[in-house]
């Protein structure tokens, strides 16, 4: 197992003096899992703590409750070695590229990083390596001695591929990395990322609020919204028959590139709820046109089988209640 | 779309003058928008489309933006010709604009409710004094307006400042407000990139059902196919400062001519169709500061010959399809 | 597409000199282009180059070199500007053009001094404020606020007075003074920056406080704390003058403006050439660094640039 999650809390507490508690539930009770090579497609909208989750495995905010292993090893609160092997293991690529890379760092400065910091790798060893890492991304070589202003929005993205991959780390957490990026690009690097994996047996996390992209890369899939798995199966299962109706929604509302588009339904009504104060019961229930009152707004629904490895967080498919 | 169209673009040139040289920003740039249409201008970053709509609404800033040739007609009228003058009349009344970021566009410091019913008021400070809104009267009107975008407690958020509210009840207000004027043309330039996908949805329905309520005319631009799609009855795809096609959404999609307007279907993650049918353009984007000549996508263009190097016009292809290619057709 | 469609158009050679630089030789030439295009930018570089080139050179060319350590000429006191001697000369007669000009050292010893010291404390302040964060950062600011709340020339005053005066002192009292500008710069510079993606990517890679301090967040610092140093530079200047001025900076016969012009101000308005010098001194001193300033803000910071 590539990663394990399992019941991961997080709330930030957001308390200004004076004015009383704000705590941010951002994260309640996420469990997941990943195999070696597979990749798992984590999707929501904003708000619904779906990058939180990929900092928490990275150690970037601390979890308030749960554990998660990273290749078989607890890295809830690491010492200072398991941290060194969770860095060595698992990297990140960040949702905007233009921001990723320090604007001061040239190109062979910030994909060296890691080798600076976990390898004794220097000099022209080190500018081999990184050339090396440029080819693979398909980068030309002259680019090491460019600054992240003089590239485009994709040149950026592969550069901090690059970067992650510099340790051949096991494990890559992709925080939405196409979504600031041209459709165009968006399917090159699509692409890249899907012969990356297959060159090297890597295992993604992939995190996205488009289900239709996610679709290409991943192998099974999670929905989140306000801090929780509403819904998690096959990706092509959870496309034919998606069981919790946030996911219909979602599927519903990606407008089509077609004519004649079909009607989708109306869309959902009203606002995402802020996570800092919850709705008691289910968190959808506000926006759920199939919410059942008195049990929705009450009782927070439990996890339902709903076919091999298809699961869904809703009262619809409680078989007690039918 | 009976006579004359509402707006006609004319061999639009805008050139911006940078450290690096003369970024040709457009270059010969002509489409119409009929009366009641509503037009999806597509293309990706740097292709021009946000250009070509400030243009429109006298946006460019100048210096350094420079419009070389051509002329914008609205109604007849070229809204160039006076050195913008006429376009000041015109911007906000008749041709109004909402935007990428609605928070950009609202002033923090004073209520939703406060800088609606100023937008209206300076609406009218063309009309006689006579037949100007009194503050009361403005004031109706501007509740009426939010009521009309669907913002859910109108009376509530009229005194809520901007931050109080989500991005989706923002480009409402922002909607409302460019509405209140009665214009129209609406020109919306990536109206949902900013926002999540089921607010998306809501605010796509919203400029669907005004369209038809207002009796607008809509230029929508966006970088997704899809987006365009859903509002849009005519799509014209841009690249690198120039129009490739021009067509009406059926032909755009299902009989696609222009080999760059193909490669952007294929590049669009569809739900329902093969994950493996999922392709990108190779290379980038062309520096305009020094833009290649003749066709200027020929150097990405699988099928581009020595004819390329001379620039293709936009040719008729019988009813209502324009498409500048030396190639084009679909794929044998 | 594949990896070789990718490779396609780019190039696979070694890179040249010029590849290698290309960015730092852009930079370069956007910033001299910026900078010319701006006058009193170019007047500030002017004058402080002039400023730096009379520093460098001053002992050579003074005509009398014995006249800067005091000497007495009884038989050419107060004499006005003539061509031996340019700028007049003093009530013992010694050369004031000699004088200012050796003075000019002295100048840019105390700013340089001044300014360095108050980077050296307030940046590193700031920084960890900044980066830190809670109640480290609540103590640094609250004491910066109390060092910003009094005026500075008054409290240097104070101190030099508990220390006795002397340029030493003077210099220490100022550094104590100066710091706390720093530190606000560089905290809420540091607040920004520390949300940045680079960041959390430094982060996610392993990077240690001290890393992510010294290597990503400092040098994306650089620019405003240049700007404000060459301000500062002209403000500590004015301060070191204002401190020679009171008696409490340098003591005559040292050739320092501002105690000269204490002196010289009893000579006023019959020996004007006496006090008048220094003054103009001063004040092209402190415009230079000042417009200097201006010009380095508009070049490094691009909101600033058209």
């Amino acid at each position: 197992m590539m990663l394990e999650v399992r019941d991961l809390k997080v709330h930030f507490d957001v308390s200004r003096r004076g004015r009383g508690r704000t705590v941010v539930q951002a994260v309640n009770e996420v469990s997941l899992h990943l195999e070696r090579g597979e990749a798992l497609g984590l999707v929501g909208e904003s708000g619904s703590g779906k990058s939180t989750v990929g900092k928490a495995i990275l150690q970037l905010v601390r979890p308030n409750a749960g554990s998660i292993r990273v290749g078989g090893e607890e890295m809830t609160q690491p010492d200072r070695e398991r941290e060194t092997r969770l860095r060595r293991t698992a990297q990140m690529v960040f949702q905007d590229p233009h921001s990723s890379l320090n604007p001061r760092m040239t190109i062979l400065r910030s994909v060296a990083e890691p080798m600076i910091l976990h390898t004794r790798l220097r000099g022209q060893a080190m500018r081999a390596r990184v050339a090396e890492l440029l080819g693979i991304v398909g980068l030309p070589q002259h680019f090491q001695f460019r600054y992240p202003h003089e590239l485009s929005g994709g040149q950026k993205q592969r550069v901090c591929i690059a970067r992650a991959i510099a340790l051949d780390p096991d494990l890559l957490i992709l925080d939405e990395p196409t979504s600031a990026l041209d459709v165009s690009v968006q399917a090159q690097i699509l692409e890249f990322l899907r012969s990356l994996q297959q060159d090297r047996g890597l295992s993604y996390l992939f995190i996205s609020h488009n289900l239709a992209v996610v679709r290409h890369l991943c192998n099974r899939v999670a929905v989140m919204y306000l801090g929780r798995i509403v819904e998690e199966g096959p990706t092509e299962e959870v496309f034919r028959s998606p069981q919790h109706p946030y996911t219909r929604a979602l599927l519903g509302a990606v407008p089509l590139p077609q004519a004649r588009q079909p009607l989708a339904g109306d869309p959902l009504t009203g606002d995402i709820p802020s996570p800092v104060d919850l709705p008691p019961g289910c968190s959808f229930t506000s926006r759920c046109p199939q919410a059942i009152g008195g049990l929705c707004d009450v009782r927070a629904p439990d996890d339902f089988v709903r076919g091999p490895g298809h699961r869904a967080r809703c009262h619809l498919h409680d078989p007690a209640r039918a | 779309m009976t006579g004359s169209p509402l707006l006609a673009v004319e061999d639009l040139t805008v050139e911006f003058d940078t450290f690096d040289g003369v970024y040709k920003a457009l270059d010969g740039v002509s489409f119409t928008l009929g009366r009641g249409e509503s037009l999806g201008i597509v293309g990706e970053t740097g292709c021009g489309k946000s250009v070509t709509a400030k243009s429109i609404l006298g946006l460019v800033p100048s210096p350094p933006g420079r419009t070389r040739a051509g002329r914008i007609l609205f109604d007849g009228d070229d809204l160039l010709e006076d050195g913008g003058a006429r376009v000041r009349n015109i911007r906000g009344v008749d041709i109004a604009m909402i935007f990428q970021d609605p928070m950009t566009y609202l002033n923090p410091v004073f209520t939703v409710g406060q800088q609606l019913v100023d937008v209206i008021r300076a609406q009218q400070r063309l009309m006689p004094a006579s037949e100007r809104m009194s503050r009361e009267g403005a004031r109706a009107l501007a509740l009426e307006m939010l009521e009309r975008v669907h913002l859910p407690n109108p009376e509530r958020q009229f005194s809520a400042y901007p931050h109080q509210l989500s991005g989706g009840m923002r480009q409402r207000v922002l909607i409302a407000q460019a509405l209140s004027g009665r214009p129209r043309i609406l020109v919306a330039d990536e109206p949902t990139t900013a926002l999540d996908v089921t607010i998306q949805a809501q605010i796509l329905t919203l400029i669907r059902e005004l369209i038809s309520s207002f009796q607008l005319s809509v230029i929508l631009i966006s970088h997704d196919l899809g987006v365009v799609a859903t509002v849009c009855d005519r799509i014209v795809v841009m690249y690198a400062g120039q129009i490739v096609e021009d067509a009406s959404v059926t032909e755009i999609f299902d009989n696609p001519q222009h080999p760059y307007t193909r490669g952007l279907l294929a590049a669009v993650p569809h739900p329902g169709r093969p994950v493996s049918s999922l392709s990108g353009i190779s290379g980038t984007l062309p520096n305009l500061l020094d833009p290649p000549s003749g066709c200027r996508f020929r150097t990405r263009c699988e099928r581009a010959t020595d004819a390329c190097g001379t620039r293709p016009a936009l040719e008729q292809l019988g009813n209502d399809h324009r498409v500048a290619c030396w190639h084009r057709g679909v794929d044998p | 597409m594949t990896e070789s469609a990718l490779q396609r158009d780019l190039p696979t050679t070694d890179p040249t000199w010029a590849e290698r630089n290309h960015a730092a030789l852009r930079t370069l030439r956007l910033y001299v282009r910026t900078l010319f295009r701006n006058a009193s930018a170019v007047l500030g570089l002017g004058l402080v180059l002039f400023f730096l080139a009379i520093a460098a050179v001053g002992p050579w060319i003074i005509p009398y070199p014995e006249d800067a350590a005091g000497a007495v000429h009884m038989d050419r006191k107060l004499q006005p500007p003539s061509a031996e001697h340019w700028f007049g000369t003093d009530e013992v007669g010694n050369d004031v053009f000699s004088r200012v000009v050796l003075g000019t050292r002295l100048t840019l010893q105390i700013a340089l001094i001044v300014t360095g010291v108050a980077i050296l404390i307030g940046v590193p302040l700031g920084m960890i404020a900044g980066y830190v964060g809670g109640a480290v950062q609540e103590v640094i600011m609250r004491v910066t606020d109390i060092f910003l709340g009094v005026p500075g020339l008054i409290l240097a005053i104070a101190i030099v007075g508990a220390l006795g005066p002397g340029i030493a002192n003077a210099m220490l009292a100022l550094s104590l003074v100066w710091w706390p500008g720093y530190v606000r710069l560089v905290q809420a510079k540091t607040l920004s920056l520390k949300n940045e993606i680079y960041v959390d990517a430094a982060r996610s890679m392993g990077a240690g406080p001290m890393r992510i301090v010294f290597v990503h967040l400092l040098p994306n610092c650089t620019s405003p704390i240049v700007v404000k140093a060459s301000m500062d530079m002209g403000m500590a200047i004015l301060g070191a003058a204002s401190l020679g001025f009171l008696g409490l900076g340098a003591q005559p016969p040292e050739p320092e403006w501002g105690a000269m012009i204490s002196i010289a101000r009893n000579y006023l308005p019959d020996w004007w050439w006496y006090s008048f010098f220094p003054g103009l001194a001063i004040f092209i001193t402190v415009m230079g660094f000042n417009l200097l300033g201006d010009g380095l803000r508009d070049i490094l910071d691009p909101q600033h640039r058209e």
